[in-house]
């Protein structure tokens, strides 16, 4: 399957303005490197830091809280941090988070706003498994941000002919639903087979799963409610949410979990529930990384030639067009040749006429 | 041959591209126009920016190249002119 994209960025200065170009994935693996954007673009003195999220496929609760500590560092200097050009899914989360305003999320255009629609649609297939499971993702960092009982969300589907799980907000939830796996029992199981509500309040009372009950105590966990996802009456899997304190999931929770388990079903009913056009996820993965490459290049150049972008962007095609080179291949040179020492040169446009000559 | 816009719609079929192959390279090439708008520009009902317009020609030319062939889309620099390599 193909995996998700890895986590880029670049910071471009340019007097009282930076900005801040970031693509991939936005989790905790990508800590270091989004810190060291951050850092580098805060560091600047800048008044205003702009983040371009185009290219952003997935931004996790940890993401989100790294943008916001950094608009309020900027704020307390007097700056301002905008996000720009976020997909659709990101301003669902920061609407959804309340964080539109915070963040000075930029409206969407029409264009954009549609082309997330287009990369989902991708001509044949309404939305492709990498596409689903980022949705997915969305959906259980939604759910862990507004139920606050919940110390882990995850969603249940069956994968290769298993329940697997597919998105899980933290590492401990993660390892809950492998303990099910595991023991062949549990609640997320039985919700996910049976396609019914399985709650358990309690677990230092719970007599159900007695093999998968001490195991979720000894992970601290105390008290669990698994909601089916559903399509019509046919179970498609389930949504799981975690507490460590007993009887910390009320009917508030109930209803969020419902709602949430619902939005994740029509996510998948939207897929067919079954993706099998893999060969498309790969055919638009690699256009992202195609895009991810250009786009550095063009940074690269902007940055040495002092260029706009779209004289950045001309200047490689020229390049492509007198060597009969794909752009591809000529961005791909001029990113592996990249250092942190070279610096602005004009000899950018002879080293790549000449290169492999 | 001159730039009016919907030759890039007979480029495209000369190109023996179908109309989500050549999103899927004009994406590449950094492009934000979903693939509807991409198809009005090509027949005609739209006018993309200048650098969109020169992303679907480089699509296409790369296109011609791999087929051995020179690059016959003209590029928004070019005024009409189809660009030729070797002249």
């Amino acid at each position: 399957m193909t995996r998700a994209l890895e986590f880029i960025g670049s910071v471009r200065v340019s007097g009282d303005l930076v900005v801040v170009t970031l693509a991939g994935e936005i989790d905790v693996s990508s800590a270091p490197s989004l810190n060291a954007l951050l850092h580098e673009a805060t560091a600047a003195n800048a008044r205003t830091v702009v983040v371009d999220m185009a290219l952003v496929s997935f931004c996790d609760a940890w993401g989100l809280g790294k943008l916001v500590a950094t608009a309020n560092a900027l704020r307390e200097t007097g700056g301002l941090l905008s996000i720009r050009a976020a997909p659709y899914p990101l301003r669902r989360l920061f609407q959804i988070t309340g964080l539109t305003e915070a963040l000075h999320v930029e409206a969407a255009t029409t264009a954009e706003g549609r082309l997330s629609v287009d990369l989902a649609a991708a001509a044949r297939q309404p939305l492709t498994r990498a596409v689903l499971d980022a949705a997915l993702k969305l959906v259980v960092v939604m759910a862990q941000s507004v139920m606050a009982g919940a110390d882990g969300v995850s969603v249940t589907l069956p994968r290769q002919g298993r329940l697997r799980t597919v998105a899980a907000s933290n590492d401990v939830v993660l390892q809950m639903d492998h303990d099910q796996y595991d023991t062949g029992q549990g609640p997320c199981l039985d919700a996910a087979t049976r396609g019914e509500p399985f709650d358990s309040p309690a677990l230092e009372s719970e007599r159900r799963w007695p093999q998968f009950v001490p195991r979720a105590r000894a992970r601290g966990i105390e008290s669990i409610m698994s909601t089916p996802l559903l399509s019509a009456d046919r179970p498609l899997g389930a949504l799981n949410v975690y507490s460590r304190a007993p009887e910390a999931l009320a009917s508030h929770e109930h209803q969020w979990a419902v709602q949430f388990a619902r939005e994740a079903s029509n996510v998948m009913l939207a897929t067919d529930a079954i993706v099998t056009a893999d060969s498309l996820d790969t055919e638009i993965a690699s256009a992202l990384h195609a895009r991810e490459t250009i786009a550095l290049a063009q940074g690269l150049v902007m940055a040495r030639q002092q260029l706009s972008a779209d004289a950045a962007h001309r200047f490689l095609i020229d390049i492509s067009r007198r060597t009969s080179r794909p752009v591809l291949e000529i961005c791909q040179a001029l990113v592996s040749t990249a250092s942190p020492q070279s610096s602005g040169t004009a000899s950018d446009h002879q080293y790549l006429m000449e290169r492999d000559r | 041959m001159t730039s009016r816009p919907e030759s890039l719609d007979r480029a495209r079929q000369d190109a023996g591209l179908s109309q989500h192959d050549l999103w899927v390279r004009y994406f590449a090439l950094g492009g934000m126009a979903p693939s509807l708008e991409l198809e009005a520009v090509c027949h005609g009902a739209m006018v993309a920016t200048d650098p969109d317009r020169d992303r679907i020609a480089h699509a296409l030319n790369e296109r011609f190249t791999e087929l051995g062939r020179n690059h016959p889309v003209p590029y928004s620099e070019d005024s009409g002119e189809p660009h030729d390599p070797t002249s």
